[in-house]
């Protein structure tokens, strides 16, 4: 289905000839911009309660409910302020007190205070079935009307983030104190954000600028959402119905960009994650550190990459990306891809005792034929035919393929029943990134598992992580980020293939001063918060 | 005796209804994945994040864990549902299961239903024509092309008229059952939306569903003008066309009306990849994510309501039969 769609679209767009010219007759609204939105279905659920653990909420919340931090990926993914104007950790990271804006107002006219932030940050320890933000911390308390003191059970340096979650946005307790959470689909949203909601309806949400935002005045009076699909939004923003979208486009460069450069924007952004391979480490042969190693060794990454049309973006071996985490990687891995070294990888397996024999690895006369488990709904067999024949070629190991759609993908990969899966590893700062690798995470295999689906178990790992969380001092979380790089380099519990990325479709015939991968302090990606409203603050109209 | 009858078929559809109510709550539970980790997926995608797994935990105090005993399941689900409660939304918390039908309900009801009428209309029609002088040039042409394009794939003719009329010739919006900047209501500005943007998707269901009631009805056609009362009504000297349509197409249009019955039920199920193809915002789609995002008690609502209209379509049916074909009064 899907690729029939895209085959057809594919073709069509290859057979246009030039862009048609944008909507007219826009006159008096021209202030507006057009978001197309490509994940939320044909039709939006008017359900802003915000707090709650559906998926599929009203899109763009983020515009109405702000967090109190955010996180700038433009800067290594530290945590900076948004509501929260400062915050300073005491009693060894275990104590947080948040100073608060004090110019910040919601809709309806009421002030932001430390009331506000402690219903909001309360709620899901009040609530545990509402903490979908995943919330470390036990407590929160009123210091004074702008002040806020939040408690953890361990020092909680590395877990800042959280308060940079949109999951976990700051909501007027004025409101929502007086409903029924469980059944309250908070019709008409009040929040500090730079939007209101002006007129909802299924197929598309109209929301209105305030006057009175905190973070400055915006250049649109309207920002609407219109639901598409990956398909049709490619015709629409050729034909500039829509300004702005967040979906990847394979051959984006030809099929729009080349278009028009000058108003055709196709960003990459680095999210700071990568596709990676994973082992499961609970078992043999992947206990084994030279069969990961070898494994490793003889992943294609750039015949990966080629053909996903996005030449230059092979994962190095640490995880983390060079766009993001300049300041914070190795010199020593900087710059390096692994290539495929079938000499080395053959000497790994030897050293480790294993031979292959009718393409199954054999150590002390047990065979081991390993499958990769991927995702096929991501249509990711293509890539996991790389990886199966480069390990052939080159090891004369036959891994079978194992596709599952995401059903049955996640399931098999949290309860770890694979041996090699493809999945994606990342998080916001080296800490986010590698914080997945912690034994604290570990389960044993047939029980599920959210993180460390590997079941990787290295006390060094272990006392790297923890004392990352111990720490807010930049030069020592460098260092200790040095050490943990290092040992997935050495020890390979994972493999990184291909850095994932923020995909960002723009038409700027309507709106210029988008963010570009070259420069950029902020990422102009439609959900992302905080940037989403930096990026909308930052526009102009053209020709005005 | 015609008593006894309806309350068979009767007790046939309520204990047809009761499986299907069990089959209904059983079979989502049977597929792979459960609605926590596709939610947990879901916030892993939106976020770019792994997902703690304390809030899995958390997630799973609300919908429920899928290791929790079934009975137990079962008669929470009988009790809700007795009280007419569809449940609430996995994906839309806390958005009921109800409200999200009723919304995309009138979408599928008005674009299915009026394509299922015209498409048994045309095909009937055109069918009794072509079997009435089966071996015509009407004939000789007609069907064989109708053949091919029953053959066709639906969602290859759909995404070929999207791509003809809507982006080469721009003729028809791509997606939506309505133009959004227009105000929802009855205006005519309004409808006049309504019908384009149902006019692609409505043409293209028609396109593929008629040849199927064209050939059926042909053939029992051409077999019921062999039929000796057909013979005595010509040679009554009766018109040919009251021949054609009170003698022939009457008797020849009895299975063909079944079927029609049962399409109907159907209408309410939507049509799957119309809806998909065209992004109409219908059950179809609704089921379509339901099933993507194992939102259990979404896909129990819209099985159960296709389930229930298809079993009401066949009583209707059954009980329509018993008036227009007196043989199964005599056998009944």
């Amino acid at each position: 289905m899907r690729w029939a769609i895209g085959l057809l679209v594919g073709a069509l767009l290859a057979g246009c000839s030039g862009p048609a010219a944008p909507k007219s007759g826009d006159g008096a609204a021209g202030a507006t911009i057009v978001h197309g939105k490509t994940d939320g279905g044909t039709t939006f659920v008017r359900n802003y309660n915000v707090l709650g653990p559906a998926t599929d909420k009203a899109p763009n919340m983020e515009l109405v409910y702000e967090p109190l931090m955010r996180v700038d990926y433009g800067d290594g993914g530290v945590v900076k302020p948004w509501l929260a104007e400062s915050w300073q950790f005491a009693e060894a990271g275990k104590l947080l007190t948040i100073k608060l804006r004090t110019d910040v107002t919601f809709s309806d006219g009421k002030k932001f205070t430390a009331d506000d932030a402690v219903y909001s940050l309360g709620l899901p320890i009040e609530k545990p079935d509402f903490s979908i933000a995943g919330i470390t911390y036990k407590s929160v308390a009123k210091v004074d009307a702008s002040t806020v003191a939040v408690r953890f059970g361990e020092p909680s340096y590395a877990t800042l983030n959280q308060f940079a979650n949109i999951l976990l946005p700051m909501v007027p307790k004025h409101i929502w104190s007086t409903q029924n959470l469980n059944s309250w689909t908070n019709p008409d949203p009040v929040g500090t954000g730079p939007f209101t909601l002006g007129e909802f309806k299924p197929q598309q949400i109209t929301l209105k600028a305030r006057t009175d935002y905190w973070g400055g005045k915006l250049p649109m009076s309207t920002y609407k959402i219109i639901p598409t699909s990956p398909d049709a939004l490619k015709a629409q923003l050729l034909k500039g119905e829509v300004d702005w979208a967040s979906n990847s486009w394979a051959n984006g460069e030809k099929e729009y960009v080349a278009k028009d450069p000058d108003k055709h924007l196709y960003q990459l952004y680095s999210n700071g994650g990568a596709m990676s391979v994973l082992f499961n480490t609970a078992k043999p042969p992947f206990d084994d550190v030279h069969v990961r190693r070898a494994l490793a060794m003889t992943i294609d990454r750039t015949a990966v990459v080629t053909t996903l049309q996005r030449p230059g973006t092979e994962a190095g071996p640490t995880g983390l990306s060079e766009q993001l985490f300049a300041d914070w990687l190795d010199p020593a891995y900087k710059g390096t891809v692994q290539k495929v070294d079938a000499t080395a990888a053959k000497a790994e397996l030897a050293a480790g005792g294993w031979t292959v024999e009718q393409g199954a690895l054999v150590k002390d006369g047990k065979r081991y034929q390993p499958s990769i488990l991927f995702n096929a709904d991501w249509g990711w067999g293509n890539y996991a035919d790389i990886l199966i024949n480069t390990w052939k070629q080159s090891l004369g190991l036959q891994v079978k393929g194992a596709g599952q759609p995401s059903a049955g993908y996640y399931d098999k990969q949290n309860l770890g029943q694979f041996d090699l899966v493809a999945a994606s590893t990342g998080g916001s700062g080296v800490y986010g990134v590698y914080r997945f690798l912690s034994s604290t995470y570990r389960t044993p295999i047939g029980k599920s598992a959210t993180l460390n689906q590997g079941r990787w178990n290295d006390p060094a790992t272990d006392a790297v992580i923890a004392a990352m969380q111990r720490t807010d001092d930049v030069e020592q979380l460098k260092t200790l980020g040095r050490q943990l790089q290092k040992i997935v380099v050495d020890k390979v519990p994972f493999s990184p293939i291909y850095n994932n990325y923020y995909f960002v479709e723009i038409n700027a015939t309507r709106w210029t001063g988008w963010p570009t991968p070259a420069e950029f302090d902020h990422i102009p990606f439609v959900g992302m918060g905080p940037d989403t409203i930096l990026t909308l603050l930052g526009l102009q109209r053209r020709g005005s | 005796m015609r008593l006894a009858f309806l309350a068979r078929r009767l007790g046939f559809y309520l204990a047809a209804a009761v499986a299907a109510i069990g089959l209904n709550f059983l079979l989502p539970r049977l597929m792979p994945g459960d609605p926590s980790s596709a939610i947990v997926e879901e916030l892993e995608r939106v976020s770019g994040q792994q997902v703690p797994a304390e809030t899995l935990m958390s997630i799973r105090a609300i919908f429920g864990n899928p290791s929790d005993n079934l009975a137990q399941q079962f008669v929470d689900y009988a009790r809700q549902l007795s009280h007419g409660d569809l449940g609430v939304s996995v994906v839309n918390f806390p958005v009921p299961v109800a409200d999200l039908v009723l919304q995309a309900l009138p979408w599928t009801l008005l674009l299915v239903g009026a394509t299922t009428i015209t498409a048994f209309a045309i095909g009937t029609l055109l069918g009794v024509v072509a079997g009435w002088k089966a071996g015509s040039r009407f004939d000789a042409i007609l069907t064989p092309f109708t053949t091919f394009l029953s053959s066709v794939p639906y969602f290859w003719v759909a995404l070929l008229a999207l791509w003809v009329f809507g982006f080469v010739l721009g003729w028809t919006p791509l997606s939506g059952g309505y133009d959004a900047d227009l105000p929802q209501g009855f205006s005519f500005a309004y409808a006049v939306s309504v019908l384009h943007h149902g006019l692609l998707p409505a043409a293209t269901i028609v396109f593929s569903a008629f040849g199927g009631w064209l050939l059926g009805m042909r053939n029992m056609t051409v077999t019921t003008v062999r039929e000796d009362y057909v013979l005595l009504a010509q040679a009554k000297g009766l018109s040919p066309r009251r021949v054609m349509f009170r003698y022939a197409a009457r008797n020849a249009m009895l299975p063909s009306f079944t079927g029609f019955a049962m399409a109907l039920g159907g209408v309410v199920g939507g049509a799957l990849l119309t809806e998909i193809v065209f992004s109409y915002p219908g059950i179809g789609y609704l089921l379509y994510e339901a099933l993507q995002k194992r939102d259990y008690p979404m896909m129990q609502g819209v099985f159960l309501l296709i389930t229930l209209a298809v079993l009401l379509a066949n009583l209707v049916a059954d009980l329509a039969y018993v008036l227009l074909d007196p043989r199964i009064r005599a056998k009944g």
